[in-house]
């Protein structure tokens, strides 16, 4: 293998005309460019690359990328993604939205997502409000926050992806931030080298419905941390990391759990359903069943 | 005296193994070459409970269950009384039961009005004293029934043979049962009923249900993605290929809900794979979205929706034509679907083959109604032939149309366009939910939205000119038409048949494309009647209201719909035509 080969591709191959409808100072441009810069990393043929999402601000994401792209139905990329990546092995795929999209009306797809552990790769941009539909509670946002469906403050207490993510045992967990576009580039390229189903959580503020201090705010509370081979296996130590200070906000790869994807799991199940035979059925064998 | 067609039922409890010995009678007469058709039915409980089979038996191709029961053997006569309202007896009617529970006092005249010819036979006594084990009391009753009945004895052993061939001492002991039962019938019973099926016996033909038949056509259509969600009455679908698909380099997925499967499908089509999924009612409710993404993105799709009464949970054990209006109308915005029925077991195969060239063709969802009465009867159908079937694949665009490819291209005659799948170079796209330009870009433009629109729906007319499928039966200049659709077939062909024979003159149609409209079809169906029947398995008239909304119809109508649960007789729907005719 040559290691030094020179790339075949440019940043420019992923990029397609179409101009973001993005507000200006939106970190969804962040996470954006950060997956240029990943998939350009991993020099991976555009036409060989599926991005679905699912509805709001992040979901137009695929739109500006020039791979085979789909922007769904509002909470549904994950199952999208994962019966695309079932159906084509050979294909890089990712599934991208909102924190709105995963955690609420998506929800039910995620735990079973990490479980079923389909190689792919899941990005959540998450900022702590509904952008799309302008500015109401999301499940990330803060307790106290004011929101136009929180007007007296929210009294929701908020969800914690990365926690979950690690409750659910998915089998890679990192964090990232739209503002640190190196970092996130090493995350999402990580993520994607990782055989099974990996969950990258964005910190990806939104000023419009968050203010403009949003950026600074997160900024303040980041610190990039590289967690020890020994201890990316645990989940206690995931937890307690997560907890250890309220006051700051983890970057890096978060947890790992690494196990048979299930598209090689689903190879087994093919050698053991053809136990004894060595071909394919064919559709005249299949009827011998029904005779009587 | 000889009989052609004759029908059996049988009750039992949970542990009595009726429908075992249904499926032996079924599996026996159809190695024989005859046709059947098995009609199962439980009591509400889970597991054990009462259950109850009803198999008919004919040299010829059986349309439905038929009428009136010519034999019920029961077990105990408590079992009996909770299927009273399902089980029709005729004048004359056999009935077996065991010695060990004497007929109840109040239906002795009730079977002497009925002139019933009775047999009291010692099921369980001759199990237990003989075989040491009143298991085998159910094969006992088949040596019982072949013996009087003339049913195929041969054929019995082997289909015993077949069932417990993993389990050595068991086939002996169950072959011994039968030939007990056949041994005590010779011994100890005078026949003093007409009841003896002759036959010439002739090749073996199959035997399924409609569930499987659906599953084989996907499968020999190209489907090598199944994602589900477990619901009554779709489940053997699921089942069939989890068994299947992965030997033939395919994926099963159980989902976490009908959204995820509906999802999983729309992925895989998008990925270019023949892509399905099956549900009943509840779960379509639950795909609509999905179904909405499919319209406007172009993704080609098979949804099985197998019907059961509903709404809601309902009643899920049994059948009813009540997704109707669901599965033609049931989504936001205006999103084009193709609808087809199908109409027995053997045609949920010829329909999920066309599902998926439907689809394939026209790059659109196609939603296959089938319900609880095809879908989980056991049924006799000749062997299909699964070779030499055209399929049609999708159009993919050729390398100059990779150059500044446009995946929703509009000057297509038929409103298709050529769909490029990933890994094709220079077929990058973005396909979506959102409103699209050409080239799949996101807009709100209005004439875009007007345009892609008329697109999208521009397949209706094509669609209809190929696949506009219409089944006709009786003299077309008769006045009296039937109209039905899907799983009601039967009984109305064998209701048309039956008053051919008496020389009454009526034409009935099932069309099997029902959405979009085949409205040539019914204009020339509907020139020259005076007097519509309209047959549907549903309260609210939903077929009927449907054929209104798109042909004029001058002529009476007679409407006959009713909630389901119990599928239609014949002679309901006789009596009906009668009263017209
Ligand atoms: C079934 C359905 N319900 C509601 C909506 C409206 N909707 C669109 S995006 C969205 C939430 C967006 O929030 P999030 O997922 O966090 O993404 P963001 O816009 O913030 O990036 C909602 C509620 C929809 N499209 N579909
Ligand atoms: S509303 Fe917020 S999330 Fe949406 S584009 Fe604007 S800044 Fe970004």
């Amino acid at each position: 293998m040559a290691v030094d080969a020179p790339r075949q591709h440019t940043v420019a191959d992923y990029k397609r005309d179409l101009k973001p409808v993005w507000c200006s100072g939106c970190g969804n441009y962040g996470v954006l460019n950060a997956i240029y810069r990943a998939l350009t990393e991993l020099d991976v043929s555009p036409h060989d690359v599926g991005i679905i999402s699912g509805i709001g601000c992040s979901s137009r994401l695929p739109g500006y990328i020039n791979v085979y792209g789909m922007n769904a139905v509002h909470g549904r990329a994950l199952p999208i993604a994962q019966g695309l990546k079932l159906a084509r092995p050979e294909i890089t795929v990712l599934a991208v939205g909102g924190d709105g999209d995963g955690l609420s009306i998506g929800m039910g797809h995620f735990p079973h997502a990490a479980r079923r552990n389909v190689d792919m790769t899941y990005i959540m941009m998450d900022n702590r409000i509904y952008g799309l539909t302008k500015g109401q509670l999301s499940p990330t946002t803060p307790k106290g926050d004011v929101t136009v469906t929180s007007p007296f403050r929210s009294i929701d207490t908020p969800m914690e992806p990365v926690k979950l993510a690690v409750a659910f045992d998915t089998s890679f967990v990192a964090r990232g931030f739209a503002g640190n576009l190196k970092h996130l580039t090493e995350m999402v390229v990580a993520a994607i080298r990782h055989p099974g189903f990996s969950f990258v959580h964005v910190l990806s503020p939104c000023p419009t419905f968050r203010g403009m201090d949003e950026f600074k705010r997160i900024r303040d509370l980041i610190r990039v941390i590289e967690v020890p081979a020994t201890e990316l296996g645990s989940r206690d130590a995931a937890f307690t990391r997560e907890d250890a200070d309220p006051g700051a906000i983890n970057l890096g790869i978060l947890y790992k759990s690494p196990r048979p994807h299930y598209g090689e799991e689903a190879l087994r199940l093919r050698d053991i359903s053809r136990a004894g035979l060595d071909h394919e059925p064919t559709m005249q064998e299949l009827l011998q069943e029904f005779m009587p | 005296m000889a009989s052609t067609d004759i029908i059996i039922g049988i009750v039992g409890s949970g542990g009595d193994g009726v429908i075992t010995a249904g499926e032996f009678i079924v599996s026996a007469v159809s190695s024989e070459g005859l046709f059947s058709f098995m009609l199962k039915s439980y009591g509400a409980q889970i597991r054990g409970g009462e259950s109850s089979c009803r198999v008919r038996i004919s040299e010829q191709p059986v349309q439905s269950q038929g009428d009136e029961i010519d034999v019920l053997v029961t077990f105990s006569w408590a079992d009996l009384l909770k299927f009273e309202h399902e089980v029709e007896l005729r004048e004359g009617t056999v009935i077996l039961y065991d010695e060990d529970d004497p007929m109840p006092e109040d239906h002795v005249a009730q079977y002497a009005a009925l002139k019933a010819v009775t047999y009291a036979i010692p099921f369980k006594r001759l199990a237990k004293e003989r075989t040491q084990t009143i298991l085998t009391k159910n094969v006992i009753m088949l040596g019982v029934l072949a013996e009087l009945f003339g049913l195929p004895a041969k054929g019995i052993r082997h289909a015993i043979a077949r069932k417990f061939a993993a389990k050595p001492g068991v086939v002996e002991k169950n072959i011994d049962a039968f030939g007990i039962g056949r041994e005590w019938v010779k011994e100890n019973l005078e026949k003093r009923d007409p009841f003896h099926l002759e036959y010439t016996p002739g090749a073996p033909k199959l035997v399924m249900e409609g569930n499987a038949a659906t599953a084989l056509g996907a499968v020999v259509a190209g489907c090598r993605f199944y994602a589900g969600y477990p619901i009554t009455p779709a489940g053997e679908v699921m089942v069939w290929m989890a068994r299947h698909l992965p030997a033939l380099g395919g994926i099963m997925v159980q989902c976490e809900d009908e959204i995820s499967a509906a999802g999983m499908v729309v992925g895989a089509a998008f990925g270019g794979a023949k892509a399905m999924c099956a549900t009943s009612g509840p779960g379509l409710s639950l795909k609509s979205e999905m179904l909405g993404l499919a319209s406007i993105a172009e993704v080609p799709i098979v949804i099985v929706d197998v019907q059961r009464g509903g709404p809601s949970t309902g009643i899920p054990t049994k059948t009813e034509q009540s997704d109707l209006m669901h599965a033609i109308y049931g989504s936001h915005g205006d999103s084009p679907r193709v609808v087809i029925a199908p109409t027995d077991v053997e045609d949920c195969f010829d329909t999920a083959v066309q599902a998926f060239d439907i689809a394939e063709e026209f790059q659109i969802p196609v939603i296959l109604l089938s319900d609880q009465f095809i879908a989980q009867r056991k049924e006799t159908v000749r062997p299909f032939d699964v070779s030499r079937r055209a399929v049609y694949e999708r159009v993919k665009p050729g390398r100059a149309e990779l150059v500044d490819y446009k995946r929703y291209r509009l000057d297509t005659k038929t409103g298709v366009s050529p769909m490029a799948v990933p890994g094709m170079p220079g077929g990058q796209y973005p396909a979506s939910g959102i409103e699209h330009s050409e080239a799949g870009d996101p807009t709100s433009r209005v004439d875009t939205h007007s345009a892609l629109t008329e697109k999208r729906y521009r397949k209706y007319r094509y669609i209809i000119e190929k696949y506009s499928f219409v089944r006709t039966y009786g003299d077309e200049d008769a006045e009296v038409g039937i109209l039905g659709w899907g799983s009601s077939k039967g009984v109305i062909k064998e209701t048309v048949l039956r008053l051919q024979a008496e020389g009454r003159k009526v034409h009935c149609m099932i069309p099997q494309l029902l959405h979009p409209f085949p409205k040539e079809a019914f204009d020339r169906f509907l020139a020259g009647k005076k007097i519509l029947v309209v047959v549907e398995l549903n309260y609210r008239g939903m077929f009927l209201q449907f054929i209104r909304s798109r042909c004029d119809i001058k002529q009476k109508v007679v409407h006959y719909g009713r909630t389901g649960g119990k599928p239609f007789s014949v002679r309901e729907i006789y009596d009906v035509v009668r009263e017209v005719l």
